[in-house]
């Protein structure tokens, strides 16, 4: 369960996933590898090139979608920091508000603190904007990683009939398995940074809708 | 927030300050409000932490809407790093500091106030036909620092020079100046570095006809207290953290 402010965690999933591209780059090397060693193989090794075939592709989508998710967290991110401080200055206006009840010039506030308010809710539905897409993009690489496991199990029948080359296919097998763990489990924290940064704007806004600001 | 008229006349200069609700840690600190009937300048505005009860006191004085312009004598938090909340409350305002601080002062957030960058020789701020000229005062304590005089009311708003570390509740004029030495002395001796740049000073506000120098920390000297200041600041030694 993660602790840390939301535009903390926006910001640091861009830092996170960056990881997961480095990963998927590992994975297409290793990939080309088996591709040569299934080749030098040929018949005995038939049914692992279109695993191979599969399984570089999908490094490569994996690689892609990380740039993607990048630009996305980056950008929200900055909208993160933006609501923050919109947020501050609305409710230092509200307390500015609150303190000069009796002021003879407070009316003429008015017009800032409605400003605020409507840049403070476009910001409001541009987070959920960028955080669903961001999600949508995680999701895409968790369903990758679910059909890559499958995959690499294929992999492993296709390994064993390799006779000589078996336990060459059967390390890169693993060290595909041991990539896409990875992934999965950064692809993970991410997400759950990410659902944490939601469910706090989201009370936020519940709060604020609460006391009708 | 204490607001306290000093001058009123055809325009009005009002200073804000000794805040008994302002938390704690942070040095007191003194705004000024100059205002003429349609356009008004914040000099000084003051720190984040003070931002609302220095907003809330300002409206008691002029509309939102009257507040044309800033002025930041240097880049220090407790002068401008309220800027953020301004640049939302005063988006068509012009902000007036020294050229040398605007890529430092842009860090407090500036995204619609209009920086207006000052020179080093100083310029003059039209508010209005009302003429405010801002008066170099480089290395005291900043290495781009500006005053603000108004020949008018013949007050030299002079941020830190003057400066007084005093509790919450002090007196806003000096009354007697032999007792107020020790309240400013190590803040001129440790926070000023030049006496070149501090006599320079001093020559250029006497050759000003001054009533009031009325500082950013501490209280303000009128009258007969003016000279005794220029006198003592300088004979004053500072830059003394370097033995």
């Amino acid at each position: 369960m993660f602790k840390e402010a939301a535009f903390v965690s926006s910001a640091s999933m861009a830092a996170e996933l960056e990881i997961v591209a480095k990963v998927a780059k590992d994975m297409s090397i290793s990939v080309k590898n088996a591709k040569a060693i299934a080749n030098r193989a040929g018949a005995k090794a038939r049914g692992f090139a279109p695993i191979t075939d599969f399984i570089d592709e999908m490094s490569i989508d994996t690689m892609k979608l990380v740039s993607a998710i990048n630009v996305e967290s980056t950008t929200l991110s900055k909208v993160a920091i933006a609501e923050l401080r919109t947020r501050d200055a609305f409710s230092k206006f509200v307390e500015v508000k609150s303190k000069a009840t009796n002021a003879e010039f407070i009316s003429t506030l008015t017009d800032s603190i409605e400003a605020l308010k409507v840049q403070h809710n476009e910001e409001k539905s541009e987070l959920v904007r960028y955080a669903k897409k961001l999600k949508s993009l995680m999701d895409d690489i968790a369903q990758k990683m679910a059909v890559a496991n499958v995959i690499v199990s294929n992999s492993r029948i296709e390994a064993v009939n390799a006779e000589e080359y078996r336990a060459s296919l059967e390390t890169i097998a693993d060290d595909i398995d041991k990539s896409c763990a990875t992934i999965r489990d950064r692809v993970n924290q991410s997400f759950n940074r990410l659902e944490n940064a939601m469910d706090q704007w989201k009370r936020l806004a519940t709060y604020e809708s609460n006391k009708h600001l | 927030m204490k607001a306290t008229n000093i001058y009123e006349e055809k325009h009005k200069w009002v200073m804000f300050g000794r805040d008994p609700n302002k938390p704690g840690g942070i040095i007191d600190t003194n705004q000024y409000l100059v205002c003429t009937d349609d356009r008004a300048i914040v000099l000084d505005p003051g720190g984040i932490e003070i931002f609302s009860n220095m907003l809330a006191s300002l409206l008691h004085h002029v509309s939102i809407d009257q507040i044309t312009d800033l002025f930041a004598s240097h880049q220090d938090p407790d002068i401008i790093s309220s800027l953020g909340l301004w640049d939302q409350a005063l988006p068509h305002a012009k902000l007036h500091a020294p050229w040398l601080w605007e890529g430092f002062i842009r860090h407090f957030g500036l995204n619609a106030i209009d920086y207006v960058p000052a020179p080093d020789e100083g310029g003059t701020i039209d508010l209005g036909g009302l003429k405010l000229e801002m008066i170099p005062a480089h290395y005291l304590h900043s290495s781009g620092n500006l005053h603000i005089y108004d020949p008018v009311a013949k007050i030299l708003m002079s941020g830190d020079v003057g400066a007084a570390l005093e509790p919450i509740g002090a007196d806003i004029f000096v009354e007697d100046f032999d007792s107020h030495i020790d309240k400013m002395k190590m803040f001129h001796q440790r926070w000023m570095p030049s006496n070149r740049a501090k006599n320079d000073w001093v020559a250029r506000v006497r050759k000003l006809d001054v009533k009031m120098i009325a500082p950013q920390h501490g209280r303000i000297f009128k009258d007969e207290n003016v000279g005794k200041f220029l006198d003592w600041f300088e004979a004053l030694p500072v830059g003394t953290a370097i033995s």
